[in-house]
């Protein structure tokens, strides 16, 4: 699937602000089953980038804006090939006994921590073995959680921020696309599944059926099963990773990936607006590419 | 004063045999301090206790409601370590400042020492100062550690054992140097005839090892030393250290990033900047990296140095190195690295996270002494056969709810020096030693360090923080 994403966050500040930094992880992965073919970023005022990959791989964009202004804009376009990510085979199983191994993995370890927004404590470990109650497969157990996260959980619109801890949403009962990744992943790891946290975008038709988690990035988080690798699930809308999702960069949680974050000289009230466009972009096919 | 009724005490003494015989190397000195009558004795002491208040010499004690500035206490018999004691401790830091630069690059990089199975992975990733935004980064000539205080003790036998290292921001080397200025003041012909060793190129070496890691090799990079300001506890240090180096001393808001370059604000306008001796912990040096609510750093300075505009010392994440689990591993990376056994050898030590020795250090919790990963200062300790019941019981509930953070180690029974108590009566008192590390274009140890002395008596902690005072450290060109 071809898809193209603009990708605009406007901050307006009260009065002048001056020396801001920031660091933006808004260009989709390059992995074997997306590439990214164009990407272009820019910001108004104006300025230069430098790249860097992080500790995830994720690409890393760093930029300053010194002189006094009263909103900046960023703006990501890209344009990403997508394919549909693999399923593990029907027959295969995950029993979970192989989760003893993913402990000790370099890969799975800090994915079976609680971070900074995600507790795998004893609140998680209750509603997981609610819904999970006798696991035995990893990925049944994993789908059982999806599910669980699904129905327990109201989707509303702005009824958490983006510094909302997962306990939080555990009593609160709602949330957004974010707060249903967390969950999911505190539920995974509270179990011993290395559940990890990944945002991007995710390509829907327009009218009934629209999946939610559209208007703005989305997030979802992915489950690694034993010997396999890692699978995509989305409790937001209770569904399995395919190549309508974009992945941008993946984490331990939020903190790991926000879109944009930074500092500035200012006063601290600002507002922010976010507006993301996911279209189809049909390849051109009188330019099919050779090979 | 140092009459024969000094006792040993059944400790080792570094002045004193078992037997009341004064070491070989002590010899002048004691001759030395027989000429001097007391009242000779207790005027020196005078005359350097208002020195180092009229010099300001103090340092900060955190969570202490009296007034936060203190003197740290000197004592005026000095510690002497001869030639071949001090080859050994030379070799051993040496080797283990290569071994520690190795890991980090490696940990930063190919991560040899988790895959070949010699470091679990969890260890390294869930040390608290391992810095993944810096994974795959190539530091500046490669020195991860520039600067390094390696704590060393002595036991019980006089075996030299390395306690811990501090690959951050080591502080105490102006005390060094002070209480050398001092020592001489008070014994003006002393030092020559007695044979010890300079200390005072140390501010000299620092600063070519700062400059050995300016960008591009720049022949006459600008040099500045990045403070967290007066209220850090070694802010005193700080300036000592700059003025030294005849550099300029500034706070997070003197400095300006644009375009990925740092500037420094001076009256001129803004002076470019190439190599910061930064002694402000990784957490605070940008906000817009590291924590947003940090005011003592600069932001865009960590784009700046990613950049390759601007060198720090040390470089970013050589906490991991600090964290008193990965010291566990230090002979460990020693072998793995370099091929070699560690010269100096580190004292035995448990880790609660792993289940074995978690099961043995709550079965010995009143014989061992419980650190915390990664705390420094004598903070967020236990020494089991000093502590309290309760105080056992309360760390016995820390350590189980998070073994990673806790480590024990049998309680050394650490060397004693003849220390003055009261005036002028001398009595043994334990101490460690600081030596400090530089790692520019080659390895230099300044002759000695820092000795820090328990002044309770007793006392195991030599923490300034805690009650700790400190000594000159003379090491002899010979062994007499």
């Amino acid at each position: 699937m071809r898809l193209s994403v603009l990708h605009r966050t406007v901050y307006t500040y009260r009065q002048p602000v001056t020396d801001s930094v920031n660091e933006a992880r808004l260009r989709p992965l390059d992995h074997p089953f997306q590439d990214c073919l164009t990407f272009d970023l820019r910001t108004d005022p104006p300025s230069t980038f430098s790249a860097y990959p992080d500790f995830y791989r994720n690409t890393v964009h760093v930029f300053e804006v010194a002189t006094p202004h009263r909103a900046l804009t960023v703006e990501s376009r890209s344009l990403v090939e997508t394919r549909p990510p693999p399923l593990p085979p029907d027959n295969q199983d995950f029993p979970f006994e192989q989760l003893k191994k993913s402990a000790w993995d370099l890969a799975c370890y800090e994915f079976l921590q609680s971070t900074e927004l995600v507790s795998c404590g004893i609140a998680a470990w209750r509603l997981a073995v609610d819904l999970v109650p006798k696991p035995s497969d990893v990925q049944e157990a994993a789908f059982a959680l999806m599910r669980g996260t699904y129905r327990t959980f109201e989707y509303c619109p702005h009824s958490t921020q983006v510094h909302t801890h997962m306990d939080e949403v555990l009593r609160l009962r709602r949330g957004v696309c974010q707060d249903f990744a967390h969950v999911l992943i505190g539920l995974s790891r509270s179990l011993g599944i290395p559940a990890r946290y990944v945002s991007g975008y995710l390509f829907t038709q327009p009218g009934p059926g629209a999946l939610r988690g559209t208007e703005a990035s989305h997030a979802w988080c992915e489950v690694h099963l034993p010997g396999w690798g890692w699978l995509g699930l989305d409790p937001t809308n209770n569904q399995v990773v395919d190549e309508r999702y974009i992945r941008v960069a993946l984490g331990r949680d939020y903190h790991d990936v926000p879109p944009t974050r930074g500092t500035y000289r200012g006063p601290e009230s600002r507002e922010m607006k976010v507006e993301v466009e996911v279209r189809s972009a049909a390849p051109d096919r009188n330019q099919k590419p050779m090979g | 004063m140092l009459s024969g009724r000094y006792a040993t005490e059944g400790f080792f003494d570094e002045m004193f045999m078992a037997d009341g015989q004064v070491r070989p190397h002590y010899r002048r000195l004691m001759e030395r301090f027989s000429n001097l009558s007391a009242e000779e004795f207790l005027q020196k002491k005078q005359a350097v206790d208002a020195s180092f208040l009229r010099l300001g010499i103090t340092f900060t004690v955190y969570g202490d409601e009296e007034g936060t500035e203190r003197i740290f206490p000197f004592d005026l018999i000095p510690r002497i370590i001869p030639d071949k004691e001090w080859r050994l401790i030379d070799e051993g830091l040496t080797q283990r400042i290569i071994a520690l630069n190795m890991f980090l690059h490696d940990i930063y990089h190919d991560q040899r020492i988790i895959k070949e199975g010699v470091i679990p992975a969890p260890y390294i990733l869930s040390a608290k100062h391992f810095r993944r935004e810096f994974m795959g980064f190539n530091v500046p000539r490669d020195i991860y550690i520039h600067i390094c205080g390696t704590d060393l003790i002595r036991d019980d036998s006089g075996r030299y054992l390395v306690l811990e290292d501090n690959g951050r921001c080591p502080s105490g080397v102006s005390y060094v140097l002070e209480n050398r200025v001092a020592m001489k003041r008070a014994f003006p012909n002393f030092f020559e005839a007695a044979g010890v060793r300079p200390v005072d190129s140390y501010s000299s070496d620092l600063l070519q090892t700062l400059r050995h890691i300016a960008p591009g090799g720049k022949e006459d990079p600008t040099v500045v030393l990045l403070t967290p300001g007066v209220y850090n506890s070694a802010y005193f240090e700080h300036c000592f250290l700059a003025r030294q180096m005849g550099i300029e001393i500034v706070e997070g808001r003197d400095l300006v990033v644009r375009d990925a370059k740092v500037y420094m604000r001076t009256t001129r306008g803004l002076e470019p900047v190439d190599v910061i001796y930064r002694r402000l912990d990784d957490d605070f040096l940008d906000p817009s990296v590291f924590r947003r609510d940090s005011v003592l750093g600069v932001p865009g300075l960590i784009n700046a140095y990613r950049a390759g505009q601007v060198s720090l010392a040390n470089s970013i994440g050589t906490g991991v190195a600090d964290d008193k689990v990965i010291y566990y591993f230090v002979p460990k990376m020693i072998k793995f690295y370099l091929g070699q056994d560690p010269i100096i050898p580190n004292v035995d030590t448990y880790l609660a996270s792993e289940e074995k020795d978690l099961k043995y250090i709550l079965d010995h919790l009143p014989e061992l002494v419980v650190k915390a990963a990664n705390e420094s200062g004598g903070y967020g300790m236990l020494i089991g056969p000093k502590a309290s019941r309760s105080e056992i019981a309360d760390f016995r509930k820390k350590i189980v709810a998070e073994p990673r953070n806790f480590i024990a180690q049998p309680t050394i029974s650490l060397s004693r020096h003849p220390t003055l108590v009261d005036g002028v009566k001398a009595e043994g008192r334990h101490i460690d030693l600081r030596p400090f590390i530089l790692h520019g274009d080659k390895v230099r140890i300044m002759p000695g360090g820092l000795t820090r002395v328990a002044l309770r008596k007793g006392s195991l902690v030599v923490n300034s923080s805690q009650g700790g005072g400190s000594k000159d450290t003379w090491v002899l060109y010979g062994d007499e």
